[in-house]
């Protein structure tokens, strides 16, 4: 059956990714079209084992031992929740590849651009098959070195040097986690193939799988941006665009999300809560600091950390469906937000919100897209944001009360901060840049539609049995998530109006001064203004404590280890200057030394003689 | 009555006194006779426990040193006087040059 | 009695020939005491019952070095000069110290060895029994004759004149 040949999928992204970086140079646009078409025949291939596998259940391949050794034998793994992420990272991964076309024409640099791009879907591709814990990671540690590459595109440029190398450190933490998590399981349960250790988990002690559980969590919380791990992903969007709507939207980011669900029979209750809470404070921070940012791709980069704690949340209180529900939907319309930002930055030529206004007027197209992802985003219905928030807002109330509230002030702020980008940016006056916006090429509105549908019309997927598809990858139904109420529904899309009006109160029609309330919650808004303070943390951290620490250290190795040495060499150097004295040049001295010595001979001959 | 010790300690005595010259001698002629007079009190030691315990072998070694001794003083003057060609001097102190 | 005056006699004449070899001003005195001591030593020799070695001793030592010695030092005009100079202390320290040393372990003997003198024949044929004996030092005397003709041959080649040869 065609599950068998899953394997294909993430080869053809790596074909061409070695067709481009060995060919690209003499192509046009740098061996793009390549990328697009292998990509599209990863796509082709996915749809195709997605029906396999709700025709006939899931699939599991033999998979080939690397380095001879059984714990790393590598196969494929294809279930619901894989051909769900399958279907999000090709199908997403494809538009925005072909919107590449479009918006990195030009660029120097087109060739190692969709090298990486291609290199990066095939190891995300290879990451959502995988049926063993390594193979995993090496997935995982493959997308890292792309977006770290990716983000630093334009490496030119100190900021984004500096940004992707932040990314990288800071999921580095997370990686380390991970690899911690991966060691703990094959101690417990010795091996990392994924069916078995599904088999085996059940039977394990409670400390030791939270322990796991935990530690493969932290892998999540660096590459997922959760609160503390969040800070990379604002600075992210430094590289181009198109990576920013692929890997820090769409793809990349959701591996962490993917893990969970992935190894959700390994987390107990225990490392659960851990979960839950740590989406939830995420989400709501998040959601804070969006509503104060100028910088338009920053805005959106904030709303996504904030959507990645709705869907960690959203795992974590038993709402397994509704988190993966959540992860599709937030795929498609925040590629569109992203991709029409694009386009807008494509125009005005500054990512600067107060520099932009009244833009509708000349480029219609992108802002309906615009206005097709905030509608989603803000969870207003009928559109597929409303669905999964509000199945989300339902696992949580059956959960814990303190935590639904602070989900529910997240909502009101989500739908708060996309309408104000949205009425500041395509309403009002025309600005002096906006006078100058011409609508992007056919090669970009192209995905903006198709996203555009998907942003509309994925919620409706629910109706057709999409959370019972995705919860059949589980053996064990998690508890939790009551039945839709009518009550949680009404208060959801309350809150989502309440967002809207208050941006709409603010921004389009200013009976609210922004300025005003600036002024009148100055301290709040420095705190927002400033991250809450927490890059400073990290730098001071970073700069104070492990700096001097290595400082200190380096007095240690100098002022001992090297003195040890050094003073060896210059012992000997003075021994040997004391000793050359000796060399009188005097016959009767060295006779005198020879005496000496046959008088010592003698006192230990006598003493060690005894009477004989 | 006179016991082997006599002659053991008339030998340290000898022994001693050459030694001393042979280390504190600044003309090298007097060193060489020095270390014949250490030989020498060797020699007393050896004829006087060869004769006290009966055996007639320690006087057949001593005669061995005796004939050893002349050797090591003819050598040895020769090379006092190769070394008195080039320095017109005998005085070790003088002679001090491979040194520090 | 005789016998104990005798060797003090002895005794002293030979310390007194060594101490003239270490202290004697003018180094030509110093030979002449080489050979009272030398002299002194064979007598000691003969009152231990050792004559052929006392000949020995005469013929070769007080004839034959100390003649050498007196070509030495002529050769080297060595007696011309009477300087003095400073004395170290570490000569003498250590050269005392190792006879103390010495006295010690004469001492620690316990002094048990009373006897007399044993019956050792000394005359030469016994000596030479020794001597020639395969037995017995046979072949150290051929080595000791092989050691004498190398230091000759050595003595002469390193003492000649000119470098002709």
């Amino acid at each position: 059956m065609v599950a068998e040949y899953a394997w294909l999928i993430p080869v053809f992204p790596l074909i061409s990714f070695l067709l481009i970086l060995l060919f690209g140079g003499r192509m046009r646009e740098g061996g793009g079209h390549i990328a697009v078409v292998a990509v599209g025949a990863s796509m082709l291939l996915s749809l195709a084992v997605i029906s396999s596998v709700v025709r006939f259940g899931r699939y599991e391949s033999q998979g080939i031992s690397w380095l001879g050794s059984e714990a790393f034998r590598f196969g494929v793994l294809v279930d619901p929740l894989s051909a769900v992420m399958l279907f999000v990272v090709s199908f997403v991964g494809f538009f925005i590849v072909l919107y590449s076309l479009g918006y990195m024409h030009g660029d120097p640099g087109v060739q190692r651009y969709y090298a990486e791009i291609s290199l990066f879907i095939a190891s995300m591709l290879s990451l959502v098959i995988a049926n063993n814990l390594v193979f995993m990671f090496i997935s995982w540690e493959l997308v890292g070195l792309c977006s770290y590459l990716l983000i630093g595109f334009w490496y030119r440029k100190p900021s984004a040097a500096s940004a992707a190398k932040k990314a990288f450190l800071v999921t580095r933490v997370g990686d380390i986690l991970f690899l911690a998590g991966i060691l703990v399981v094959y101690r417990e349960f010795g091996t990392l193939n994924l069916s078995e250790l599904f088999e085996l988990a059940p039977g394990a002690a409670q400390s030791v799988l939270t322990l796991a559980s935990l530690l493969l969590f932290g892998g999540a919380v660096g590459k997922s941006a959760q609160f503390p791990l969040h800070v990379w992903l604002p600075d992210a969007m430094e590289g181009p665009t198109t990576v920013s709507a692929l890997i820090h939207a769409a793809t990349m980011v959701k591996a962490g999300v993917y893990l969970v669900a992935r190894m959700y029979p390994l987390f107990t209750p225990d490392s659960l809560g851990v979960v839950a809470w740590i989406g939830g404070i995420t989400a709501f921070i998040a959601a804070s600091m969006a509503i104060v940012m100028t910088d338009l791709k920053r805005v959106i980069a904030y709303s996504t950390v904030s959507h990645l704690g709705f869907m960690t949340l959203a795992l974590g209180v038993g709402g397994y469906a509704a988190g993966i529900f959540h992860l599709l939907n937030h795929s498609f319309f925040k590629a569109l937000l992203f991709l029409s930002a694009g386009a807008v930055l494509h125009a005005v030529h500054s990512q600067d919100i107060r520099d932009m206004s009244g833009l509708w007027r000349r480029m219609p197209v992108t802002g309906t897209a615009f206005l097709i992802g905030a509608w989603s985003l803000s969870g207003l219905p009928p559109w597929s944001g409303f669905w999964s928030k509000d199945e989300i807002m339902v696992a949580v109330h059956s959960y814990s009360t303190p935590l639904f509230w602070l989900t529910a002030a997240t909502a009101l702020l989500s739908a708060l901060y996309i309408w104000r980008l949205f009425f500041i940016v395509f309403t009002g006056k025309e600005s002096e840049q906006a006078k100058h916006a011409h609508e992007a090429p056919r090669v970009m509105l192209i995905p903006l539609v198709v996203l555009s549908i998907g942003a509309l019309f994925s919620g409706f997927v629910s109706f057709a049995g999409f959370g019972e598809f995705v919860q059949s990858t589980l053996e064990h139904v998690p508890e939790g998530g009551e039945h839709a109420s009518y009550g949680i529904m009404m208060l959801s899309i309350l809150l989502a109006a309440a967002g809207t009006a208050l941006a709409a109160l603010t921004y389009y029609k200013p009976v609210i001064s922004a300025a005003g309330v600036r002024t009148a919650l100055k301290p709040v808004h420095t705190l927002l203004i400033n991250r809450y303070y927490l890059d400073h943390i990290y730098y001071f951290f970073a700069t104070r404590v492990v700096a001097d620490t290595a400082r200190a250290l380096r007095g240690v190795d100098e002022g001992i280890v090297d003195a040890a040495v050094n003073g060896t060499g210059r012992a000997a150097v003075k021994s040997g200057g004391l000793l050359r004295k000796l060399h009188t040049g005097v016959v009767q001295d060295y006779a005198s030394w020879v005496l000496a010595g046959a008088f010592v001979l003698l006192v230990i001959a006598g003493i060690l003689g005894g009477g004989a | 009555m006179v016991t082997v010790y006599h002659y053991v300690f008339l030998a340290a005595v000898l022994f001693t006194i050459g030694a001393y010259g042979m280390l504190s001698a600044r003309n090298a002629v007097r060193v060489l006779m020095s270390i014949e007079l250490m030989l020498n009190a060797a020699n007393i030691n050896l004829v006087a426990f060869s004769s006290y315990s009966g055996t007639v072998a320690g006087q057949g070694l001593a005669s061995f040193v005796i004939a050893i001794a002349a050797a090591e003083a003819g050598v040895g003057i020769a090379i006092l006087l190769v070394l008195y060609r080039s320095m017109r001097s005998v005085n070790l102190r003088d002679a001090a040059v491979m040194r520090w | 009695m005789i016998q104990d005056a005798v060797f003090l006699v002895i005794s002293l004449c030979a310390v007194a020939g060594a101490a003239g070899v270490v202290f004697a001003q003018r180094l030509f005195h110093a030979v002449l005491s080489l050979a009272l001591c030398l002299l002194s030593v064979a007598a000691i020799y003969i009152t231990l019952g050792a004559e052929f070695l006392a000949v020995i001793q005469v013929l070769v030592y007080a004839g034959g070095v100390v003649v050498l010695f007196l070509f030495a030092v002529m050769l080297t005009k060595s007696d011309l000069q009477l300087r003095r100079e400073p004395l170290d202390t570490f000569a003498p320290v250590s050269a005392v110290l190792f006879g103390v040393l010495v006295l010690f372990y004469i001492a620690r003997t316990g002094f048990v060895a009373h006897g007399a003198r044993g019956a050792a024949p000394g005359d030469v044929a016994s000596v030479g029994q020794v001597i020639f004996s395969p037995t017995k030092y046979a072949l150290p005397f051929e080595l000791v004759g092989i050691l004498l003709l190398a230091a000759m041959v050595g003595a002469i080649y390193l003492a000649r004149r000119d470098e002709q040869w």
